[in-house]
């Protein structure tokens, strides 16, 4: 596996894991349990430069590859999925159509601030009718003489309602195409823009401490400055944005799976049952073998896809099959290392539990595995 | 017997030599796996680009009484600071051995 990690890839690994065991650890279980967003902590992880971390320098990022931001998220992760979140959630898909697709201006203004973390950025996509079927867009953006004004609804959106979020980019409709297709486009809207409301979300399964939350719309204007790239062009600056944040999911679902390993091989060795260590079971060890097994092959695909994006290779296939199986393989692993951990496994005071419950959402969010097959089979000639 | 002890002394002084490798490696691990800058905080992405460029230099075995084998990285640049030298960085060299 470290064939395919250089000195600089090694160094990240090292300091992000450090950084999340001293200063994401301690809190995790706290914050999850409040339903807490940290400001405090969100603030830390920009100092050590989480934010922003495969953005070019002259716009303030750290000019890493993905293969150091894949590092990243799989060590935060392996620790914390809602810390993850909020790190995932900026960097790809908040960042992205900004970073892909802006103006120098739109680069200029939010990007520096967007890398340092001191702002953070929402991706306003899915919709209450709009989910996997993301061009089915309610939102409507109307030309004015002013620029435009949009009025709709966006749900389950991350990093909007706190008091570091700057904005975030919606995904509005502005017509239709000649063959009937709603012609849609993105904008920027940033945070305090009249009739811009958003309502934080609990009561959920997952990512307790990040931040989710309801926006509303209500004849928000925004000036034509505040389209990103062309009218027209907004679903396929999303999908763009969504491949890249795919490797993201995957890097978490990977993280989570090792964290969950990891507690589940200590505890193994340390509980004794009938006269030995649960980790000396052959049911037990083998289940800790495939376990082991698959995160290393999972590890070994990801990394090598973070590679294909950085040569410029086209991407989208691969990054929904390294999306589909670490998310996929995180439930079978962090079950199992519940399984392991028996009646223990299923109390908050143990984090394999946090694990368990984090790693659900990464076969939902940016894409549900039933996406990402659809987005499979249709690279392979289906 | 005196060629016994002959060649015992000849098999004992050919391992000698590695000797001082091993005990680097050995240094290196206890780096690598501890990384810390001066600032008593853990290596931040800026400083670990600027390392790599060669901006920042680690200082080994700098004797920090606190911390004994921690990676220091110093914020001078290696043109302004001759009290302790840049290590070039080597694929397949320093981190990359002690993690493998």
């Amino acid at each position: 596996m470290d064939m395919l990690l250089n000195e600089e890839h090694l160094m990240v690994r090292e300091s992000i894991r450090r950084f999340a065991e001293e200063e994401i650890k301690p809190l995790a279980q706290e914050l999850d349990a409040k339903e807490e967003f940290s400001v405090e902590l969100t603030k830390k992880m920009g100092e050590m430069g989480l934010f922003g971390m495969t953005i070019d320098p002259a716009y303030g990022g750290h000019g890493m590859d993905t293969l150091s931001y894949v590092v990243a998220m799989e060590e935060v992760s392996r620790i914390d999925g809602s810390q993850a979140a909020t790190i995932t959630a900026h960097n790809s898909i908040g960042i992205g159509p900004i970073y892909l697709f802006g103006t120098e201006e739109q680069k200029q203004k939010y990007l520096p601030k967007m890398c340092t973390g001191e702002m953070l950025w929402g991706f306003g996509l899915t919709e209450p009718n709009a989910g996997s079927d993301s061009r089915a867009t309610e939102t409507v953006a109307k030309k004015t003489n002013e620029g435009w004004e949009i009025n709709g609804s966006k749900i389950f959106i991350t990093n909007v309602a706190n008091e570091l979020s700057g904005g975030l980019t919606v995904q509005a409709k502005t017509g239709t195409n000649e063959d009937g297709s709603p012609e849609l486009t993105c904008f920027i809207v940033e945070a305090g823009t009249p009739g811009l409301t958003v309502k934080p979300m609990h009561g959920k399964l997952m990512w307790r401490a990040s931040d989710t939350a309801e926006v509303y719309l209500d004849s928000v204007k925004v000036t034509d400055d505040a389209m990103i790239g062309k009218q027209g062009d907004g679903s396929k600056q999303m999908l763009t944005a969504l491949d890249y944040g795919r490797l993201g999911i995957a890097a978490m679902g990977l993280g989570h799976a090792q964290g969950a390993y990891e507690l589940a091989l200590a505890y193994a060795q340390e509980r004794k049952q009938f006269g030995k260590p649960l980790s000396k079971h052959q049911a037990i060890a083998f289940k800790l073998a495939d376990m082991a097994t698959e995160i290393d092959l999972a590890r070994t695909y990801l990394y090598n896809v973070a590679k294909l994006r950085d040569s410029g290779a086209k991407y989208s296939k691969q990054a929904a099959m390294a999306k589909l199986y670490c998310t996929e393989m995180a439930g079978r692993v962090t079950d199992a290392a519940i399984q392991i951990h028996g009646g223990y496994g299923l109390m908050r005071e143990y984090d394999v539990e946090r694990l368990w419950r984090d790693q659900r959402i990464l076969q939902i969010g940016e894409g549900t595995s039933e996406v990402q097959r659809i987005v499979i089979s249709r690279n392979i000639g289906c | 017997m005196f060629k016994t002890l002959l060649a015992m002394a000849l098999l004992i002084f050919s391992f000698a030599p590695l000797a001082l490798p091993m005990a680097e490696a050995h240094a290196m691990n206890v780096k690598c796996n501890d990384p810390q800058t001066e600032r008593g905080k853990v290596r931040t992405m800026r400083e670990t680009k600027r390392y790599q460029r060669g901006e920042l230099v680690e200082r080994t075995k700098t004797g920090n009484v606190e911390n004994p084998g921690r990676m220091i990285i110093s914020p001078e640049k290696v043109d302004r600071d001759e009290s302790y030298e840049p290590k070039p960085i080597k694929e397949g060299s320093n981190l990359h051995e002690c993690v493998n």
